[in-house]
């Protein structure tokens, strides 16, 4: 029956909303392929992760609460498309991940030191686990709070937390002079 | 305070994320404490130009594709602001069948219902499988040392036990849950999509922490399975009312066996 429900529901301000979802989204287009990029590490599969975005928050639109911030909203509609739906069916067809040099090709662009700088520090961010992957990108890169990024990645404060602090550990130890004392790796090979 | 600060609050420090009282009072400790101060440097050293570093990356993106791409997506019919929420459904499979059950309404029930039913056959595994990569990642981020801290106090343990078991619904002990030489550090409970999950770590002396997730589950008994994920090896299994994940850096084999044993006994446990 939800069909025909989907149907009686369409008010007009769901339709203005829909309007207004499509120049966001067109705004925000190229933000969002690099969050899937982020994820995916995939050319293609970042494409594929905007256009389901899209379709889906067209889909959505009513849902959207004018006021509050659309892109944010955008990010957490493509983060759980690609958590619910791509990642897992490309885990199980056994396609892998590629490693992040293999797809990002921006080496041939290093002609000066801040790109040569800003490829380490892409470098080191796409060398951490998916999980403070993205809680790095989205408040580091995207610069959202703490709270920002745990509703978007529907995941507790406490997670984000914890994720950054694991992020921040790691990427000192390969940038910064190596830590006294008590280093959480000294211990496990 | 005495106690040390952990990296999570000296990284919510760095990145202004704490109030004026705690920051206040980490400062403190941080001026009183020659380690805590050594680490809080230490984290710093995670500052970099990040935001900067991406720009580039922007102008990577095939803009002119993804607005064409836009442009040629069709009005949708809308779900409505109190219609039901952010289910993961296939794209394909749900558009197919919309467009099913718009050709032939007199079936319509039918054709809603199958819908449905695809729908949750459909999204099932994938949320399974999404599940698992999280219990992966998140379990990846532990060491030993994590839980070297951790309570082995018996009485505490049952405690921590006996109320997952509570929320999980089901019976949980000490002995059930004795892994032999693997000590039971301790059990926790967290949450996936809107579901209590029970962790239970142990840590293994050899190859350390080993964690076992339980989450309520009505889609049927699953035999095990193993896999990969996050470089940990993964077994999982379901019975008729919980999905179980056993992650570990162990080996396979051995964690399988590890499996099998409190398989067994939660069987014994919790036959009605």
């Amino acid at each position: 029956m939800q069909n025909r429900l989907f149907q009686r529901h369409v008010t007009e301000a769901a339709i203005a909303s829909e309007q207004e979802i499509r120049t966001g989204l067109s705004q925000y287009l190229a933000r969002l392929w690099r969050y899937g990029l982020m994820l995916s590490h995939h050319r293609d599969t970042a494409d594929d992760l905007v256009q389901a975005t899209c379709l889906r928050a067209l889909e959505r639109a009513g849902q959207f609460a004018s006021g509050t911030r659309l892109d944010h909203w955008l990010f957490s509609i493509l983060h759980s498309i690609w958590l619910n739906e791509v990642r897992s069916r490309r885990v199980r067809e056994g396609q892998g991940f590629v490693e992040a040099d293999e797809a990002l090709t921006f080496d041939g662009a290093a002609k000066t030191e801040t790109h040569i700088l800003a490829i380490q520090v892409m470098n080191h961010v796409h060398a951490l686990p998916e999980a403070q992957r993205s809680a790095v990108f989205l408040c580091y890169v995207e610069g959202l709070s703490y709270r920002e990024v745990s509703e978007v990645m529907q995941i507790p404060i406490g997670t984000v937390m914890s994720r950054l602090a694991a992020a921040r550990a790691r990427i000192a130890e390969v940038t910064g002079p190596k830590p006294v004392g008590f280093s959480s790796r000294e211990k496990v090979k | 305070m005495t106690m040390r600060p952990t990296d999570e609050m000296l990284t919510a420090y760095l990145d202004g994320e704490l109030g004026p009282e705690e920051r206040a009072a980490l400062e403190a400790t941080v001026a009183a404490d020659h380690g805590a101060s050594t680490r809080l440097e230490f984290l710093s050293h995670g500052n970099l130009a990040y935001a900067e570093a991406f720009v580039p990356m922007l102008d990577e993106a095939p803009r002119e594709k993804l607005e064409a791409m836009l442009k040629a997506l069709p009005s949708p019919q809308i779900v409505p602001a109190n219609g039901s929420p952010a289910q993961s459904t296939s794209r394909i499979g749900r558009r197919g069948l919309i467009a099913a059950a718009i050709g032939c309404l007199v079936v319509g029930v039918v054709a809603d219902r199958a819908f449905i039913a695809l729908q949750s056959s459909l999204t099932q595994d994938d949320e399974d499988a999404a599940l698992r990569a999280e219990v992966a990642e998140y379990l990846a981020l532990y060491t030993a040392d994590s839980l070297l801290h951790a309570s082995t106090d018996a009485s505490e343990r049952e405690a921590q036990l006996q109320f997952a078991g509570q929320r999980l619904g089901l019976a949980l002990d000490p002995f059930a849950m004795n892994l032999g030489d693997l000590q039971m550090r301790r059990t926790q409970l967290l949450e996936y999509d809107g579901k209590p999950l029970g962790q239970i770590l142990y840590l293994d002396p050899a190859h350390g922490p080993v964690a076992l997730c339980i989450i309520a589950a009505s889609s049927g008994a699953k035999p095990m399975q193993r896999e990969r994920r996050s470089g940990l090896n993964l077994i999982y299994w379901a019975s008729e009312s919980h999905s179980f994940v056993m992650a570990a850096r162990n080996p396979m084999e051995d964690l399988k066996a590890r499996a099998d044993e409190i398989r067994d006994q939660l069987t014994d446990r919790n036959q009605a």
